[in-house]
């Protein structure tokens, strides 16, 4: 379970066993630099190669397990590094070299300037053993073999014309699964490839710039739904290659009055892929039907021969910024920063469908249907912001901040007059207009601190406010009143609290207009109106956090600490009604001597939500007795515990034990008498146990 | 003793770099480790070396040589945080640290101290007490990483990402000290096939992440702050199936298993929940 963290220790490689500095003057060892004839900075060199003899035992091949780490058994290079200094330091190391989570980082650095290249692995595996009756034939295409899905359309085919009713859940599983049973395996996971270059110049004088280029390649596949409707979701698993580019450039200037800062980025992101199409695997030949929703079912056999989706869209932003800050008389700084960010995005629409059965209002694989060739999407973020912070007398702290963030939302809004294809199975007549949200959030912050001396309090008061533009609410503003006290009892104690208060009221709430914000020809309002959406619903709210740190002996330190919070949706009606989490953490930390460590540490945290839902029909319900609630608490307990012994100078010992578990319940209810009538709780609701224990020895 | 081994005053106003070597013997004859931890840093290259941070060196060996009494040595122990702040800000203020004041963990009373070592650091990066960078943040954060152990996790607990992936802890500007202009900026840094902008958009995707996912772990999902389909319920009570209720009958362990529970739930269909492109996904799902 270690992640091979031994690299981390080699970073004080070059020191001298650990002694007690005496009180009085001693006979001196040897000084570093003391070889090198007294200039500076010493020389020193490290070089160390690790190899490691691994065993991982898991109950199952757990994708979980391994989700983001090789865990490889046998001998390994665990870590090869070698750094030094002569005129400049210079760090060279690899950690799991050659594996799917391997690092490799290079490193020049003198006090001016610095040259730092990395390269990542991150692997992200979502599951072993998949089975699919898909075959990915290359650039996003699932396909499977015609003679097959001929074969599975003529078995519905002929069960729908002998008994409707036969084309079924289980008459379908009957039918692919023996070709099912036969495809081989494969692991459903990607992987990160990240590169980075970073230069740093002349930091050391007044005007220093960091130039950086990153560079990542994410390739593999991930799960994705595929659906035809209700009745046909298959997993399927979804191509990923993208690639991203990020290149910046920043300066800064800082003279003895403060600093001034400026720089420019720009992010690309391409993929290879746009679409993913996927055959659907009951269906030959191309057709269409209105309730193609269900099928296959008793209702209809028809649908499309394949189906498409849009995959991510390339896309790129760049990014200016400037700012500023002035170092004033009485401890006073003033800092002014501003950013202007375009992001764009213009990649050519898919056509409306693949279904080729589908010819009117228009020939609606044809991209020249579109309304549009692509979206010529932008969208301009900008970013201000004011930082005021002030000692004025020596006891009182002052700090105000103020912040703008305008995500204007240019996009053209694209009108659908003929409506669109639903699941590449029916034309929608249903005309619709894209919308472009935007919002511009403002917040602002002042407090003020006194020092009391081993204690100093603070008061404060905070603004979050959102103005939105198509959403139900225009205008939300929070206020929150925040307190918080910081005590140093002696030099072995440390304690801390806050505690917030806070309320957040909308200008009016107005679901029709949202709801209507995409229809050219609006209809009655589908969602239900005493819904108030928990981004933007009034509530009050409170957090609560307390620390108690001690350190009775120099190698001794206890921690408690108490987290509270609560979201309380006082005036909705039906959506998220309140939200709750406690959490209690005690960590100790003891070296009894110095060749012995051991720490422990416990965590009980309760997360608790509660929301009312409606159940409708065609029509939205007005019925109280066809409301449901969802009263969820979660509870988690993780413990952990380590022990490091250095045995002898160069053998160390240490063993790691780590448990996590979660407890959810989900308590279903409804009142008798509507739709639902009986609601059946779920009583393990995402339960999960992790237990680690690891051990081992370094010599 | 070891003083009488430093260089003349006139051999190191020659060679300033020579006198700091010295400096350093002179201190390492008592404080050997404390030295041997700067070595391979730059601090082992600051002008006035030890006194640098430390104050009137020379003052302090005569008072400990002639009445074993530290003297007016300056020792980071003692300090209060912001006193030990400022010591490390007389060199490192600019940059992330030139707002550290206005931060939160200053005025909560961190020091600089809190988290690095100049002499006794044992992490590869940043010269922080711990090995590991999580570690530092988890001794006042530790909620946190209790959540990095949920099933549903970014991978800093195998060490491919750590706090400051996200955060600056030395920047009082930003909320929540995040490197970005906002949270879901910051997220989009990683996951840029989501920044769009979309045909179709999910406007809580565009404002806010964090309104469906906990990015510090969850034992849901893909980080989600809830299961679906009730996460998305918190939103979605309309006619038909999205206001319906789904419970235990609907899951594998009942004998209505519906697809709206399962697997991806809501996303079987509504793949594209971040925004989607396709002028046939008005309801994200193509």
């Amino acid at each position: 379970e270690e992640p091979k963290s031994a690299a981390a220790e080699a970073a004080a490689a070059g020191q001298e066993p650990a002694a007690a500095a005496p009180q009085t003057p001693a006979e001196p060892p040897a000084a570093p630099g003391a070889e090198s004839g007294g200039t500076l900075p010493p020389p020193f060199l490290l070089g160390r190669v690790e190899f490691s003899l691994q065993g991982v035992e898991t109950d199952t091949r757990s994708s979980k397990f391994q989700e983001y780490r090789d865990l490889p058994t046998g001998p390994l290079p665990s870590l090869v590094r070698f750094a030094g200094r002569r005129r400049v330091l210079w760090d060279v190391s690899a950690e799991d070299a050659l594996q799917d989570d391997a690092r490799y980082r290079a490193a020049v650095d003198s006090r001016s300037h610095s040259l730092e290249a990395s390269y990542l692995l991150i692997p992200h595996r979502f599951g072993h053993d998949a089975r699919s009756l898909l075959e990915d034939t290359g650039r996003g295409v699932l396909s499977l073999s015609d003679t097959l899905q001929r074969s599975f359309q003529g078995a519905i085919e002929q069960q729908h014309a002998r008994n409707r009713t036969g084309v079924n859940f289980a008459f379908l599983n009957d039918l692919v699964q023996p070709s099912l049973a036969a495809e081989d395996r494969f692991d459903l996971q990607l992987r990160r490839d990240q590169g980075r270059l970073t230069m740093d110049l002349w930091r050391d004088r007044p005007v220093a710039l960091r130039l950086a280029y990153y560079h990542e390649r994410r390739r593999g596949e991930r799960g994705s739904g595929t659906a035809f409707g209700f009745g046909n979701v298959v997993e399927t698993p979804e191509p990923v290659d993208y690639r991203t580019q990020d290149l910046s450039l920043s300066a800064e200037w800082a003279p003895s009055w403060g600093m001034l800062r400026g720089g420019i980025r720009l992010n690309l992101f391409a993929n290879t892929i746009d679409a993913q199409v996927f055959d659907n695997p009951f269906r030959g030949a191309d057709s269409t039907d209105p309730s193609a929703y269900q099928s296959p079912s008793a209702s209809s056999i028809n649908g499309p021969m394949s189906g498409r989706l849009a995959l991510p869209p390339d896309n790129r932003s760049l990014t200016g910024s400037l700012g500023f800050v002035w170092k004033a008389r009485a401890h006073t700084r003033v800092a002014l920063d501003t950013s202007y960010g375009v992001w764009t995005q213009d990649e050519p629409f898919i056509p409306f469908t693949t279904n080729t059965a589908i010819t009117a209002p228009v020939a609606a694989t044809d991209a020249g249907a579109l309304p549009a060739r692509g979206l010529d999407g932008r969208i301009e973020v900008l970013t201000v912001s004011g930082v005021v912070s002030s000692r004025p007398v020596d006891r009182l702290t002052l700090t105000g901040r103020v912040r703008r963030h305008d995500l204007g939302n240019d996009t053209p809004r694209i009108r659908f007059p003929l409506g669109y294809v639903r699941f590449d199975a029916v034309w929608e007549d249903i005309p619709r207009i894209s919308v472009p949200y935007g919002f511009t959030n403002d917040q602002a912050t002042a407090a003020a601190a006194w020092d009391f001396g081993p204690l100093s309090a603070e008061v404060g008061w905070r603004l979050d406010r959102w103005q939105r533009t198509f959403r139900e609410t225009e205008d939300t503003r929070q206020h929150t009143l925040f307190l918080s006290a910081d005590s140093r009892v002696g030099g072995w104690g440390i304690l801390r609290a806050t505690f917030e208060r806070g309320r957040r009221d909308f200008d009016h709430y107005d679901p029709e207009h949202a709801e209507h914000a995409s229809f050219l020809e609006p209809g009655p309002p589908a969602n239900l109106l005493s819904l108030r959406r928990y981004d933007q619903a009034n509530k009050d709210l409170t957090r609560v956090t307390a620390l108690a740190q001690v350190t009775p002996w120099e190698t001794a330190t206890v921690s408690l600490s108490y987290t509270q919070g609560k979201d309380d949706y006082d005036e909705s009606l039906h959506g998220l009604l309140e939200s709750n989490m406690r959490a209690l953490s005690a960590e100790v930390d003891f070296s009894p001597v110095d060749r012995l460590s051991l720490s422990a540490f416990y965590t009980r945290e309760d997360i608790s939500s509660f929301q009312r839902g409606r159940q409708s029909g065609a029509a939205l319900s007005t019925n109280p007795a066809d409301d449901w609630t969802a009263d969820v608490e979660d509870a988690f307990d993780s413990f952990g515990a380590g022990a490091t012994v250095t045995a002898r100078e160069n053998l160390e010992l240490s063993l790691r034990a780590t448990f996590h578990r979660a407890d959810g319940f989900n308590d279903l209810d409804s009142p008798p008498g509507g739709t639902p009538d009986v609601a059946v709780d779920v009583p393990t609701f995402d339960d999960t146990r992790l237990l680690v224990l690891a051990g081992e020895a370094r010599y | 003793p070891r003083a009488a081994q430093a260089p003349p005053p006139a051999a190191a106003a020659a060679d300033p770099h020579a006198a700091a070597a010295a400096a350093l013997e002179l201190c390492a004859s008592c404080h050997p480790a404390p030295v041997a931890g700067l070595t391979g840093t730059h601090h082992a290259g600051v002008d006035r070396s030890c006194a640098r941070c430390h104050g009137d060196v020379a003052g302090h060996v005569k008072s400990v040589t002639e009445t074993g009494d530290p003297g007016p040595i300056v020792s980071f122990k003692r300090l209060e945080p912001r006193a030990a702040s400022a010591v490390c800000l007389e060199c490192h203020d600019k940059g992330r640290q030139a707002l550290w004041h206005s931060g939160v963990h200053h005025r909560r009373g961190v020091s600089c101290a809190s988290c690095h070592s100049v002499h006794a650091f044992k992490s590869a990066d940043a010269q922080l007490k711990t090995m590991r960078e999580p570690e530092t943040c988890y001794q006042c954060h530790g909620p946190i990483r209790a959540r990095s152990l949920r099933s549903s996790h970014h991978p800093v607990r195998e060490g491919l990402m750590s706090c400051s992936s996200c955060h600056d802890p030395h920047d009082g500007a930003r909320p929540r000290m995040l490197k970005a202009e906002s949270v879901t900026e910051q997220c989009l840094g990683c996951h840029t096939e989501k920044r769009g902008p979309f045909l179709w958009e999910h406007p809580p995707a565009r404002e806010n992440c964090l309104h469906c996912h906990d990015p510090h772990g969850s034992n849901h999902d893909r980080l989600l702050v809830a299961k679906q389909p009730y996460l998305c319920q918190r939103c979605h009570l309309n006619t038909r199936h999205p206001g319906t209720l789904y419970d235990l009958r609907n899951t594998l362990a009942g004998p209505a298993v519906s697809n709206r529970v399962v697997e991806h739930a809501c996303r079987n269909c509504h793949q594209n929940v971040h925004g989607g492109n396709a002028p046939s996904g008005p309801y994200l799902g193509r």
